[in-house]
């Protein structure tokens, strides 16, 4: 009886919302809302996958690249840079960078030492999306 | 009635403050200096349980990097997840921070029955560098001055590092390298061709470093156009 319960309220009312609340105005210093990032130009955004490499091959946004803090940096280093310059013709001012879920904290880490590093020279800013992948799995 | 709701109000409040108080850490916070040597650090989270028997529900570490174990376990090895009033353990963690640089934060989840928020330790562990370069990009703007402009590696190690080869992969950047004082310090010095174009050159330093973490280091030079959000990016230089 349950179970048919639970099928009749997801045929009248619709699955769960499985989306990430979010409220810009109070996310801490440097996080910004899934909804922030869709309204901006989308070439100008770089995504920073910064889960273990399998996820990010099974299921990374489209174009990212992946940093992460389980593998050698100087090498992922290399390939952020070289995806942020392109071919030099439109550099990506926005980097976003998103880990599992929210507070896992290899997102924090691989933003800081990208924004420590890279930011001011090669003209971005760093972001880590509040919510981490499950935000983003709604819009994949 | 009033004052009825009110004795209500306040003895659900006591009650729910006097359940955050069974498990009571000593700190929430370890930070541990690593050796440049260290795979892996350990953290300790002491506890001791107040007021009320806690029931441990979870714990998580949210990173393959850090394993964590309540402390003592059982005496047949399993879990100790009951803990009576005047008990005392501790939280321990192992950290594998063989890939980390700089200073990290990863943090455990316990979550206790009964619990309303779950309680979150922290180890917060530095990891020197021992190889700096500054800076670590050099940028030119496009269409600006081509200039020289020098990066400075330095070595923050109780033994010197020597760089034992060194390139660049861009013909637009001349470089020169300059060896300061052999193992400690060096300087390269960068000059653009020309900055009528974007460009990015990579120079590569391959070190004699014990510790694969330090064996390589990269800097970076890079044209480009300032950033302005009211003029569209391009690569060529303003005619003049």
């Amino acid at each position: 009886m349950s179970v048919a319960a639970a099928f009749l309220t997801w045929v009248l009312v619709g699955p769960p919302d499985r989306s990430v609340l979010c409220n810009a105005q109070e996310l801490p210093k440097g996080q910004v809302c899934l909804s922030t990032v869709l309204e901006w130009d989308p070439d100008e955004v770089l995504w920073v996958d910064a889960r273990p490499r399998d996820y990010w091959r099974r299921n990374g946004v489209e174009g990212s690249v992946l940093v992460n803090d389980q593998e050698e940096w100087v090498s992922m280093e290399e390939s952020f840079v070289l995806a942020v310059f392109g071919d030099g013709s439109q550099l990506k001012t926005k980097v976003v960078v998103y880990c599992n879920q929210a507070g896992c904290g290899s997102s924090e880490y691989v933003a800081d030492r990208l924004r420590k590093k890279h930011s001011e020279a090669l003209g971005f800013e760093v972001y880590v999306l509040s919510g981490g992948f499950k935000a983003l799995a709604n819009q994949l | 009635m009033k004052q009825l709701l009110f004795s209500v109000i306040a003895v659900s409040l006591f009650l729910s403050h006097r359940g955050q108080a069974e498990m009571v850490f000593e700190t929430q916070l370890v930070e541990i200096f690593a050796s440049p040597d260290d795979e892996e650090v350990i953290g300790e989270f002491p506890f001791r349980i107040e007021e009320q028997e806690v029931t441990i529900q979870s714990y998580d570490a949210k990173c393959v990097c850090l394993a964590a174990r309540v402390e003592p376990l059982n005496p047949d090895r399993s879990v100790k997840l009951n803990w009576k009033v005047g008990e005392s353990g501790k939280m321990m963690t192992k950290f594998d921070v063989t890939k980390f640089l700089g200073t990290v934060d990863k943090a455990i989840e316990l979550n206790v029955v009964g619990g309303k928020e779950p309680i979150i330790l922290t180890v917060r562990v530095h990891v020197p560098e021992l190889i700096s370069l500054t800076p670590t990009n050099l940028r030119w703007d496009l269409g600006g001055p081509a200039n020289p402009q020098t990066m400075k590696i330095e070595v923050k190690h109780q033994n010197p590092i020597k760089v034992t080869n060194h390139r660049g992969n861009n013909p637009k950047f001349d470089y020169q390298f300059k060896t300061i004082k052999e193992g400690w310090e060096y300087e390269v010095v960068v000059t653009p061709k020309d900055t009528s174009a974007s460009a990015l050159g990579m120079l590569s330093f391959t070190t004699d470093c014990e510790f694969p973490r330090f064996k390589r280091a990269m800097g970076y030079a890079v044209i480009r156009p300032q950033r302005n959000p009211s003029q569209p990016a391009n690569t060529t230089a303003p005619k003049s």
